[in-house]
């Protein structure tokens, strides 16, 4: 099968711009594993989404089982048989398995939806592919890990040959990766192929059988992966070799500078997402908090940054009530916040880079001179950080929604960072950014913490949270799980269990977390 | 550094190159139908398309014979006085994302209290002797606060009950048009002589000098109120800490109120501005025109305002330029009618109405669009390689 799936010199120029992919070519062999390695946003995903269908090519050819295919939806890659499983599920939470793996191709009788039906055929495509799903449960009520697999089902109903993994462990723990990598090896040996988007290294020699390397939207190379090194892979990705390792003394913390006493948060609709906890972070040290998404992360950092309210508990910031305070009042106290979708909230990508550097500052007294700005001042500093964050840009007057993923992430960090402040919440730091910005932005917080600065980091990145981080809590179920003092000693696979919530600490252990 | 600064004015340039090639060819567009409706619907075509694109350039119409004195250019001014106001309102007011859309009101309300105020200070209902300047300037800013009282009901709605103010502000121009002809027809303001008009203020406080210095001219210090209206929103919305508070909410509200923007008190504030705007456009007209108020109908002002701000993509600066182009197609249009078997005056709606089509029409020239992206990307990384290259060497 020479042509199975190949892409061809498939270049790729979005509006803003930005070559995703220049000339990049791809091919892939019918029952294989074959991995798409590269830094973030070196043109993966585009790559990807061509391939289904979500965008359309510039220049190139897309060839599917010898012939040259145009598609222009993703109907189209569906019918020549590619399924895509993407970072965010796309199902409607409220319905069934069933349901949802039937959505666009429902089997009906007479005019009503067949139940039975959906149920029949969902039921045979988990049998013959080795899933145990069943077809009738809630999709609200399963774990990512189950409804990553009805995504997958989701595809496979389809008729589909060749399946796209778009960073499917990313939301993962390591316990459930190993048994979606037992099912994929089971695909493939039926004949299935499966291009695996990932920048884990060790998951791609681990699973896949070639690797295909792509560095700022152009193809590095093909290699079969047993001639391989995972230092190897890095290093084609890259370009240098990267240094994970943070180099960083132990914390030395002090005072507590927020505490948060028996919060329970609900959301909009009434329910309870955090879970009477308590714990608190002192000056100088780093607190991370790991969990699978969903266990109350997202909302124990909304009512602390102010973005939210809540009604039980009290959260203290360096001695006054948070509740009591706007979210530029909290900034005004030392607040300071990265925040987790640098795209909904930490940017205006209409607005310049200077813009957004300077909008949580614009109040104070030194940009302004009697009633106007002091555009001077303002194009001094941000010029200034500019170069000081290496933010890669024509100039500070550009606007934000031209730049890449990394170096928007630069600029919210560096309005965050230059801003006098004594608690720091960063919420994803990393995510979706390229490697060297990544090191760029874990060593500026180490800097910021031995500066006296009191961190709480939330990242999905367990080795990330592992490595930088001082203490760390886990959260499950909206409840402290876990509290290591001690980061060093824990294993990824122990954090695992206690992320699951396989693993408890006694209420004693986690009482720890709030140092009085 | 300076190899790398290059490209980025061409970036910017291309992009205001597009939005000038669709501003014209949406023009075109317009301009190309009003000629085709002029031509079929004239009875002298030649004439009257002589009428639309050179009548309001003619200071003062030769053919007096012919019984038409009027002094065009002062038709153009005259337009452009209330698009000035209603353009820097809706600018400001969508700048933040606030679609308050009560302008309508607010310059009914304007006028309403303005014309009271002078009626009793210059006027008949007391027959009180002020000074005409101070009451010319006390009737604006009567004016002003009416129609910034009117826009803050709305906002305050929605702050207290998340009411939407579109709804209401729309609501709210009527209410405002019946509260004006309840005080025309069943008040001590009311006319008796006319029935339709209100008592009368003494003609020193009409902001108009017809024959200037004795010339031709017709001065019109409503026009360098709005001009000075103009330049405030620019500078506030562009120079200043709360203009640039306002942009951010219109750019990305979650982001506004994530770095700290008081999202709700700052909504009621740009809707307060633009509804003080508004009753200045209203008291000014009122003042610039007559003698006595007249507000019996909706003057459309406030729409114009809409009209305007998509013009000139929210930003004040571009006013001048948008308003004097609609003002001189709306004047052309207005002299050609008058003029014996010209077409209607109401060709310039549809003419405003399809370049507007085609300025929102976000499709439209895509592929234009495209195909100069694409070009400037690959232009920009060639030279980029070049560069590249030369430092290797």
């Amino acid at each position: 099968m020479e042509n199975y799936l190949v892409m061809q010199d498939v270049t790729k120029i979005y509006n803003n711009g930005i070559i995703a992919n220049d000339k990049v070519n791809f091919s892939a062999v019918k029952g294989e594993i074959h991995a798409i390695c590269g830094e973030n946003g070196a043109g993966k995903t585009t790559l990807m989404k061509m391939l289904f269908g979500i965008e359309q090519p510039d220049e190139g050819k897309i060839i599917i089982k010898g012939k040259d295919m145009k598609l222009n939806s993703p109907t189209d890659a569906i019918k020549a048989g590619i399924g895509m499983v993407h970072q965010h599920f796309m199902q409607v939470p409220s319905l069934t398995v069933a349901e949802n793996v039937m959505l666009g191709i429902e089997p009906t009788k007479g005019l009503v939806f067949d139940m039975n039906e959906a149920v029949r055929r969902t039921k045979e495509c988990c049998e013959k592919y080795g899933f145990e799903i069943n077809p009738k449960a809630e999709i609200q009520d399963l774990s990512v890990g189950v409804k990553q697999k009805v995504e997958i089902v989701k595809a496979l109903v389809k008729g589909c040959e060749i399946l796209i993994l778009d960073e499917p462990t990313a939301v993962l723990t390591p316990q459930e990766t190993k048994e979606l990598f037992v099912q994929l090896k089971h695909l493939r040996d039926t004949g299935c192929t499966i291009i695996f988007i990932s920048h884990k290294l060790n998951e791609v020699k681990e699973l896949c059988d070639r690797v295909t390397v792509i560095k700022k939207g152009k193809t590095i190379g093909v290699w079969n992966i047993k001639d391989v090194t995972e230092a190897d892979i890095s290093r084609y990705m890259v370009g240098v070799d990267v240094d994970l390792n943070i180099p960083k003394a132990p914390a030395q913390p002090k005072e507590n500078v927020l505490t948060v006493k028996n919060l329970t948060v609900y959301n909009e609709a009434g329910k309870k997402k955090v879970d009477d906890i308590s714990f608190s972070v002192r000056r100088g040290e780093i607190v991370g908090i790991a969990g699978v998404e969903g266990n109350g992360q997202r909302e124990l950092i909304d009512v602390i940054t102010g973005l939210a309210k809540y009604s039980h508990g009290s959260i203290v910031l360096d001695g006054k009530e948070v509740k009591d305070m706007e979210i530029a009042d909290l900034r005004e106290h030392g607040m300071v916040h990265i925040p987790e979708d640098r795209n909904l909230y930490g940017c205006a990508r209409t607005m310049s880079i200077k813009d957004n550097m300077v909008a949580d500052k614009i109040h104070k007294d030194e940009y302004n001179s009697g009633l106007f700005l002091n555009e001077k001042k303002i194009k001094e500093d941000t010029d200034r950080w500019v170069d000081e964050y290496l933010v890669l840009c024509d100039s500070g007057e550009q606007l934000v929604g031209m730049l890449s993923g990394g170096n928007v992430q630069k600029v919210v960090v560096a309005r965050e960072f230059t801003s006098p402040s004594k608690l720091l919440i960063s919420d994803q730091p990393t995510r979706g950014i390229d490697v060297g910005a990544a090191e760029f932005v874990r060593k500026k917080m180490v800097e910021m913490r031995d500066a006296g600065e009191a961190i709480i980091l939330v990242s999905a990145d367990l080795a990330e949270v592992m490595s930088l981080s001082d203490s760390l809590i886990v959260m499950h179920g909206g409840k402290i799980n876990g509290y290591f003092k001690d980061v060093k000693s824990l294993t990824e696979e122990d954090l695992g269990f206690y992320m699951l919530g396989v693993k408890h600490m006694s209420e004693e252990e986690i009482k720890g977390a709030l140092h009085e | 550094m300076n190899k790398e600064k290059k490209p980025m004015f061409k970036k910017l340039d291309s992009e205001a190159k597009f939005s000038l090639l669709r501003m014209a060819v949406a023009i075109a567009i317009g301009l190309t139908l009003a000629v085709i409706l002029i031509v079929l619907s004239a009875e002298n075509p030649a004439e009257s398309l002589k009428y639309f694109f050179l009548g309001p350039l003619q200071i003062l119409n030769p053919n007096v014979a012919k019984g038409l004195a009027f002094n065009y250019f002062d038709f153009w001014i005259q337009s452009m006085i209330p698009l000035l106001f209603t353009g820097s309102a809706v600018c400001i007011m969508f700048s933040a994302n606030k679609f308050n859309l009560g302008l309508e009101g607010a310059i009914m309300c304007g006028g309403l209290a303005c014309g009271w105020v002078c009626c009793l200070l210059d006027g008949d209902i007391k027959a009180a002797n002020a000074n005409p300047v101070l009451c010319a300037i006390l009737g604006l800013l009567v004016g002003a606060i009416a129609g910034g009282l009117i826009t803050s009901i709305p906002a305050l709605l929605e702050k207290k009950w998340g009411a939407s103010v579109m709804v209401s502000s729309l609501m709210l121009n009527y209410i405002s048009l019946y509260i004006s002809r309840f005080c025309l027809f069943s008040t001590e303001f009311r006319d008796l002589k006319t029935s339709k008009y209100s008592n009368q203020w003494t003609e020193e406080v009409v902001l108009t000098f017809k024959k200037f210095l004795g010339t031709k001219l017709t001065l019109r210090l409503g026009l360098f109120i709005g001009i000075a209206v103009v330049i405030f929103a620019w500078a506030f919305l562009f120079k200043t800490k709360w203009g640039f508070k306002i942009r951010e909410l219109g750019h990305n509200p979650n982001f506004a109120k994530y770095v700290g923007v008081g999202v709700i008190s700052m909504g009621v504030l740009v809707q307060i501005i633009g509804g003080l705007i508004g009753g200045l456009c209203g008291a000014t007209v009122i003042l610039g025109n007559n003698n006595f108020y007249y507000g019996v109908e909706l003057t459309g002002y406030g729409w114009d305002g809409v009209t305007m701000a998509i013009f000139s993509g929210n930003n004040p600066k571009k006013l001048f330029l948008a308003t004097a182009f609609i003002a001189y197609i709306r004047a052309g249009a207005l002299i050609m009618s008058t003029a014996p078997g010209g077409p209607i005056n109401e060709l310039t709606k549809i003419v405003e109405g399809v370049i507007i089509l085609f300025l929102l029409a976000e499709k439209f020239l895509a592929k234009t669009h495209r195909k100069m992206i694409v070009k400037e990307a690959k232009e920009k990384q060639a030279l980029k390689l070049a560069n590249e290259a030369k430092e290797a060497e």
